[in-house]
């Protein structure tokens, strides 16, 4: 237990295990894959029309970001060498993986997805939505993954406020819920802010969209504030992901 | 014959105690990843307890602790702390079955029931479990509803084990 808890030296056999368990799992999500099936099935012509649509609007506006986007990169690039500093950004390469199924216990907090190590993904790999960061991949079989999702208790994030810069650790609660942790009481900080990864720790990448903060509070005599905060991601709802896998940029060094 | 009611074989129903511990695996996988239901007890502790109070020639450690592991990689959880629960409850169960046994089913629920304290205050202090609003009153229904299940769930039980041995 000791091991498993605080190293990872358990971690092929625990993916062992799960590669015994995934033919169960897989017998257990039936009833979710069927109602997700009828679902669809009854989806009628008009509302996938609407949803097209929809797409065709959202995809219009995405590509027009995007221009934007590499001229942005362009710029940040041109502006690190007059400053003579390396390049702290790195693009990742994506994989969309489907969401099996979605655990929220009172133990942990997880996703089940269909992508496994015979798809490339590996361990402690980003994953994040359309909305923002969901999870890291903590264990994997050959066929299927598990994610730890942000809300998750066991879980901790080195993120930052956007509008200030200052640093924090985000802490999973459960039910929907996370606190921020190590934000002093001389810091600006209010509710509304946008809080995103910092990059530390180099697990998670810099500047995805975590959590939104919902309730500041000061305690009389102690020097950090009580904060907490709503996750971007969709966590009940997604059905799509992304796992992101680092694929650092040719940098000058001067 | 009197062997056979009092200690059930292995032999004679080995496909019956297979499939029991698969079925009930899957029932309570289900209803963690597919109904995201987080109070009813699980079916294999269960089904573990009635093994161990009618094949009496085994001492059932190892499939708890085997069980065990299955529950810590299907709910995520340190590796060995269900293990750890499941081999604790089989050994209390080891130590009085024959007495168990003799019981009538209202005082064996009771009983199991208060296994099912014992295995929520254990979870308690190992996994630190998040309950908060109505999850902290679903996390101590749980013995309560095994007290209910277990009367239900031995008839099954003993009906399909009897179809087994004597078939």
């Amino acid at each position: 237990m000791v091991m498993d808890h605080y190293s990872h030296l358990l971690s092929n056999f625990r993916n062992l295990l799960l590669t015994t368990i995934d033919p169960i799992e897989r017998t257990a999500t039936l009833p979710l894959d069927i109602y997700n099936w009828m679902q669809q099935d009854y989806t009628t012509i008009n509302q996938l029309q609407m949803r097209n649509q929809q797409l065709e609007t959202e995809n219009l506006l995405l590509k027009a970001q995007q221009q934007q986007m590499g001229k942005l990169k362009l710029e940040i690039n041109r502006l690190n060498r007059l400053l003579g500093t390396a390049s702290q950004m790195s693009s990742s390469s994506v994989q969309i993986a489907n969401v099996n199924s979605y655990s929220e216990t009172p133990l942990a907090h997880f996703y089940t997805l269909n992508k496994g190590s015979l798809d490339g993904v590996k361990i402690n790999q980003t994953v994040i939505d359309a909305k923002g960061l969901i999870g890291q991949i903590t264990s994997l079989t050959p066929s299927s993954s598990r994610v730890q999702l942000i809300t998750d208790p066991d879980i901790q994030v080195p993120v930052r406020i956007q509008r200030t810069g200052q640093r924090g650790i985000l802490n999973g609660l459960g039910h929907n819920q996370l606190s921020l942790m190590f934000i002093p009481t001389s810091s600006s900080i209010k509710e509304g802010d946008l809080i995103e990864t910092s990059g530390l720790g180099n697990i998670f990448p810099e500047g995805h969209p975590v959590a939104i903060v919902t309730k500041v509070n000061l305690l009389k005599g102690e020097p950090y504030y009580e904060i907490f905060a709503r996750p971007m991601a969709d966590l009940n709802l997604s059905q799509k992901v992304l796992i992101l896998s680092k694929k650092p940029e040719n940098t000058d060094v001067r | 014959m009197s062997d056979k009611v009092f200690s059930l074989r292995f032999s004679d129903i080995k496909w019956l105690f297979i499939f029991s511990y698969f079925i009930s695996v899957v029932i309570d996988s289900m209803m963690i990843l597919s109904f995201n239901v987080n109070f009813i007890p699980y079916l294999t502790l269960l089904i573990l307890l009635f093994w161990s109070t009618q094949i009496l020639n085994q001492t059932h450690l190892f499939s708890a602790f085997v069980l065990g592991l299955l529950f810590d990689a299907s709910m995520s959880t340190p590796l060995g702390s269900h293990s750890l629960i499941f081999v604790t409850i089989t050994f209390l169960m080891l130590r009085s079955r024959l007495r168990f046994k003799g019981y009538p089913l209202w005082q064996q629920s009771i009983i199991v029931g208060s296994y099912f304290i014992l295995f929520q205050v254990m979870s308690w202090f190992i996994f630190h479990p998040v309950l908060k609003g109505n999850a902290l009153f679903y996390y101590w229904s749980e013995p309560l509803l095994a007290i209910l299940i277990w009367p239900v769930l031995t008839q099954i039980m003993h009906k399909l084990t009897h179809r087994s041995v004597f078939s």
